[in-house]
């Protein structure tokens, strides 16, 4: 019973792999489009590499048309639907159309990472501890896969990489990586942990054009410290200003912004001194002000749509209580903003307890060092004095490369997404950075970082080309016996974000970036231009407007477009709806699996988290998730089920679950159980349900 | 040890879930405290200073109600006459104190319950209030709180073998484990009628432990080669679930053991088998239940409102006491009646607005008098005239009555001090 509650195939599944389907004939296309050189050589190389090393993929069909010849008859019979599903397409990776090239030359790339390669040598020397052993290509394969692109690699993307003898293999394929529609969605989902990105906060309007304007930022490849300064002095409404939505992620609490501004931003250990003197770091709550004085005349306060409404409706003979909701949207989503009150300004508070100011006077704004010789460093070379531009002068400082700790900082948090760990933690506090493992190390990484403009994916194919990160993993470390030297990173448990997005490779190879969230267009009905906004202007507008026109607001207004530029939603399946994360509402629903998963509630910054718990293993067992990679169209699985023999079978989920092939000992086992009845499908189950598949080495 | 104390990261966060993992559900293999013993627990409750105090520790169970949206005072637990009276008359019960006319049956129970009519805080904002109801802390971007259940599980221990410690009926777990391990999480289920989320009874069948017996095979050679805190997290989850699908505890979660008189005197709806669900839990040894009742933010249209929610309320809070009492239950298991603020004295025959200044909850069992009026409000019932008590005074009270110490500081990963109820008072006096 149970059994075919959870592996009876579903028609619905069937319409996914076919909604999945153009993505592919998207990345055949891609190859003779592309004009990146490095990705189309790579690809071309593969591309001949293909036959002799990949039998099982002559029953898969690396053409088309071959493959769904021998498939059709039984197809037929199955479901009529299914029947134009072909056999499956080879799975690789997509470049994004518009990916921008790499800057650096690769042999820039492997002199900066043989230096990072050295610092940690010689930190691991003096502490008389030797580096671990290279990774397999297995092991190398499925790690930078998840740590670049956000996923596992596809059977075929395993079976390519493990048959490519190029002596330059690993680098080629981390550029491949870095210029990945991948990429971008891997980016985006450690960018909104960070921020705490949520579709809306309070009752203000969607943050959709902030989200949008983000993945632009990871699309352009833009340097970070130009998109931190951006956030900083956005000013404006939401709806035609994106980069507004980091100031009004607090709305009416420029305080608390303030506070995580700087903690995300530079590491100051600032928390506590918003109330009080920090008991232990160096900030004293009248430096938290000063700081805070900078954002004095900033408004963020949240709209009461409500009340906009309310007026409207008591005022006007167009308007009664029925349109209470529509106007209230209406109103949200144009009110939303970053709003200048030239009189506005910071007062210390009422109580304030210290004597080196009094509650409620002013505060002059001044920008703290942590050193007595920053104030020498470029960075503090800034008019302060400006009260029209006092938010500029903070931003200028904060993103100013020569800013004693905005560099490290970002490195640091890069290091920790792709080691594990930072090379100084908490990455919340770089107050004092002889704390970290590695001082040399950090100091040069927040070098790298100036080197590179603040260039995010240069700076990651750096880490990604060092033998440091090509190591083998330890296991948590007890940081109580000393530091960790990085003999190689960490062993860690996939993200939530990961785990789903490796599920819908499982489910639909490398299709699963063919749906893109496109939420700012369909806002376009409600938005009022014009800069200062009146009761009477939304009046009009209400007047104007289409039932219609609101269903971009909707929560599940989730308004898709193709990567080949169509509007079509991703298919849905038990509910779900099988797009990646970052094309997902923000944050899911607590009942979703990537909220039992651990994809933070984005309530605090780097919040997600990796433990495990008893609802979420019921999930793991149980849960619909396991319905969508144990359906018999399922790609991983219905590859499998195309090898001729069972070993093949075997082999080929080894591959697209774990990214290596079983060993004889594991082969024989599964071979046994299928003998005693275990079927296919429940192979799915069992890999799944493996701590190798969710954790990365 | 100050390096761990500031730290708010992935590693010191593992540590901390470390130090917590004895006092949590299942984890018994994990080593022992490294360094420090600073959060070793369960705590020794008899080292506390308060335990000699009236009431301490006499709540083996709490069960803890949640009204989100505002519960009006003045239209429930703390009748007015003159402007600020509502649509409902007052009613006497024979504990000598009065309810309204919306509550019948409630009146019937008000000798074995105790209302707290002095309640004030200041966060009129329904998001706010009810984060600062649950965890008795004002909301921050930079750390989250624990509800009371994680905090009694941290200090008391697990309060089942296989069953979790925390429940959640009518909503998700929205951090009840605040910056304690995820394995603190209250364990939630969003319809009493369905139970346990992907629980479906064959998950526990031979079949789903012969793949699992496949699965820990094909896994070995990984576990052996990593033999990493987490990984062991994991292999123990997995145990504790098929443990937990195979116990016979799991028939608590199923409410068609009950009679259909019973279900039908708690109420046919989630609250009210909410509440019918949180007893069967109670009896088999979950300590803290917390269930949700929506819908009672009333600006308009309150005492049509007030007769359909009300009576959702008082048909279950009245069965739930009466049924505990029956039962023997209700002298070890602490009943709190929890919203987020109050509601304005103010009636213009619609609704009323948002009063967090003075509102009202009641503790019924647990050691708390029976019968019992703690506090009192002014005329209008717009402020506390008599013993105010805040939202940290509420959690302190429960607390104590929990056995758990509250001057003790626990440390939470970001470096900072936290304890039950924000270092505030509890009230003895309505304890026996």
């Amino acid at each position: 019973m149970k059994k075919q509650l959870l592996f009876r195939p579903l028609l619905v599944l069937s319409a996914f792999l076919l909604c999945f389907g153009p993505a592919q004939a998207q990345n055949r296309k891609n190859k003779v489009t592309n004009r990146v050189m490095q990705a189309q050589r790579r690809q071309r190389m593969q591309e001949m590499q293909r036959p002799q090393a990949q039998p099982q993929n002559q029953a898969g069909g690396n053409r088309r048309g071959n493959g769904s010849k021998n498939r059709r008859g039984r197809r037929d019979e199955a479901t009529p639907t299914s029947a134009r599903i072909s056999a499956p397409v080879k799975q690789v990776l997509t470049v994004a159309p518009d990916a921008l090239p790499l800057v650096q030359s690769t042999l820039k790339v492997a002199d900066a990472a043989a230096k990072i390669d050295a610092l940690v040598l010689e930190r691991l020397g003096e502490a008389k501890q030797k580096p671990n052993a290279l990774t397999s290509d297995e092991q190398f394969l499925r790690r930078v896969y998840l740590d670049a692109a956000g996923r596992i690699p596809t059977r075929d993307e395993v079976t390519d990489f493990l048959s490519n003898s190029a002596p330059d293999k690993r680098a080629q394929i981390i550029d491949a990586l870095l210029l990945s529609q991948d990429y971008r969605s891997q980016s985006f989902n450690w960018l909104a942990d960070m921020l705490r990105v949520k579709d809306r906060i309070n009752k203000g309007g969607p943050t959709f054009t902030y989200q949008e304007w983000l993945k632009e930022r990871i699309t352009k490849n833009s340097p970070w410290n130009e998109t931190v300064y951006k956030m900083m002095t956005a000013e404006g409404r939401l709806i035609t200003n994106g980069a507004a939505g980091y100031l009004l992620r607090d709305p009416g609490m420029p305080l608390d912004n303030l506070s995580g501004t700087l903690t995300t931003f530079l590491g100051a250990n600032v928390a506590c001194a918003q109330c009080h003197d920090h008991p232990l770091a160096p900030w004293t709550q009248k430096q938290f002000y000063e700081m805070a004085a900078f954002f004095g005349d900033v408004d963020t306060s949240v709209v009461k749509g409500n009340g906009i409404a309310k007026r409207i409706i008591k005022q006007s003979d167009s308007f009664d209580e029925k349109d209470k909701k529509m106007l209230v949207a209406l109103a949200t989503v144009n009110a939303s903003a970053v709003k200048i009150v030239p009189r506005k300004k910071l007062a210390f508070p009422k109580d304030y307890k210290y004597d080196n100011a009094k509650p409620g006077e002013l505060v002059h704004p001044a920008l703290f060092t942590w050193d007595e010789s920053d104030k020498k460093s470029a960075a503090y070379n800034v008019d302060t004095n400006d009260p029209d531009k006092r938010r500029q002068a903070f931003a200028t400082w904060l993103t100013n490369p020569d800013n004693p700790r905005f560099a490290v900082a970002i490195a640091n948090r890069l290091w920790q997404k792709n080691f594990g760990l930072a090379v100084q933690e908490p990455i919340s506090d770089l107050d004092d950075l002889n704390k970290a493992s590695n001082p040399q190390l950090l100091v040069h990484l927040g070098a790298e970082m100036k080197r590179l403009n603040f260039d995010l994916r240069e700076f990651q194919r750096v880490l990604f080309n060092s033998k440091t990160y090509q190591r083998q993993a330890n296991i948590t470390p007890d940081l109580s016996k000393g530091p960790y030297l990085f003999p190689g990173p960490l062993l860690r448990r996939m993200t939530a974000e990961q785990a789903w997005d490796s599920v819908l490779t499982l489910a639909a190879g490398s299709g699963l970036n063919y749906y893109q969230l496109k939420r700012v267009e369909a806002l376009q009905p409600l938005v009022i231009a014009g800069d200062e906004l009146s009761l009477k202007m939304i009046e009009d507008k209400a007047k104007s407007l289409k039932p219609q026109d609101l269903k971009g607001l909707g929560p599940n207004a989730l308004n898709y477009e193709t990567i080949d530029g169509k509007k079509a939603p991703p298919p849905r399946f038990v509910g779900m709806i099988l797009a990646r994360a970052s094309e997902l509402e923000q944050p899911s629903k607590e009942s979703h699996f990537l909220r039992m998963f651990g994809e933070s509630d984005r309530e605090i910054a780097d919040d997600s988290s990796r433990e495990g718990g008893i609802p979420q293993v019921l999930m793991l067992m149980n849960g619909d998730v396991q319905r969508v990679i144990g359906n018999s169209d399922a790609l991983a699985l219905k590859s499998a089920a195309l090898q001729p023999t069972k070993e093949r079978q075997i082999e080929s989920l080894y591959l697209s679950f774990l990214g290596r092939m079983p060993n004889a000992s594991e082969k024989t086992k599964v071979l046994n159980a299928l003998t005693q009845g275990l079927e296919l499908p429940e192979l799915t189950w069992v890999l799944f349900n493996t701590r190798e598949f969710i954790f990365v080495q | 040890m100050s390096h761990q104390m500031n730290a708010k990261d992935s590693v010191s966060r593992r540590a901390f879930v470390e130090r917590c993992a004895r006092a949590a559900f299942g984890l018994s293999i994990l080593p022992l405290v490294k360094g420090s013993a600073a959060l070793a627990a369960p705590q020794n409750a008899a080292a506390n200073s308060n335990a000699a105090l009236p009431g301490f520790g006499r709540a083996k169970n709490i069960i803890w109600l949640r009204l989100s949206g505002g519960l009006s005072h003045i239209d429930t637990f703390d009748p007015k006459t003159g402007e600020a009276q509502g649509p409902a008359k007052a009613v006497g019960t024979k504990a000598g104190f009065q309810l309204t006319e919306f509550l019948p049956k409630t009146v019937g129970v008000a000798d074995k319950i105790c209302v707290i009519r002095s309640m004030t805080a200041k966060v009129g904002v329904h998001a706010q209030a009810a984060y600062l109801m649950r965890t008795a802390y004002e909301q921050r971007g930079t750390v989250v709180h624990p509800a009371m259940g994680a905090w009694c599980q941290h200090y008391l221990g697990p309060s089942h073998q296989t069953l979790p410690s925390s429940v959640c009926i009518n909503q998700p777990s929205r951090h009840g484990n605040g910056f304690f391990p995820a394995t603190y999480s209250p364990l939630p289920i969003l319809d009493p009628e369905e139970g346990l989320q992907n629980s479906a009874a064959a998950s526990g069948s031979e079949r789903t432990a012969a793949r699992l017996s496949l699965a820990n095979e094909l896994d070995q050679d990984f576990r052996q080669h990593f033999p990493d805190e987490n990984v062991k997290a994991y292999n123990d989850f997995y145990d504790n679930t098929l443990r937990l699908m195979r116990s016979s505890e799991l028939k608590a979660f199923d409410l068609s053991n009950e009679t259909e008189k019973l279900r039908d005197d708690y109420g046919r709806n989630k609250f009210g088998q909410g509440c019918l669900l949180a007893r069967r839990l109670v009896q088999v040894g979950v300590r803290f239940i917390e269930v949700e009742s929506g819908g009672w933010d009333m600006h308009d249209d309150l005492e049509d409102r007030m007769t359909d929610k009300g009576n959702e309320f008082d048909s279950a809070f009245a069965a739930l006491v009466a049924d505990l009492d029956a039962q023997g239950l209700l002298d070890t298991t602490l009943v709190a009646v929890t919203t987020e603020f109050g509601r304005k004295p103010n009636f213009d025959g619609g609704g009323r607005g948002h009063h967090p200044i003075c509102f009202s909850t009641v503790l019924a069992g647990g050691g708390v008098k029976r019968g019992h009026v703690h506090g009192a409000s002014n005329a209008t019932g717009y402020e506390p005239a008599d013993k105010p008590m805040t939202i940290g005074s509420f959690h302190a009270t429960i607390g104590h009555a929990a056995g758990l110490p509250l001057t003790k500081e626990v440390v939470s990963p970001s470096g900072r001090p936290f304890t039950v109820g924000n270092k505030a008072q509890p009230a003895l006096e309505v304890f026996a």
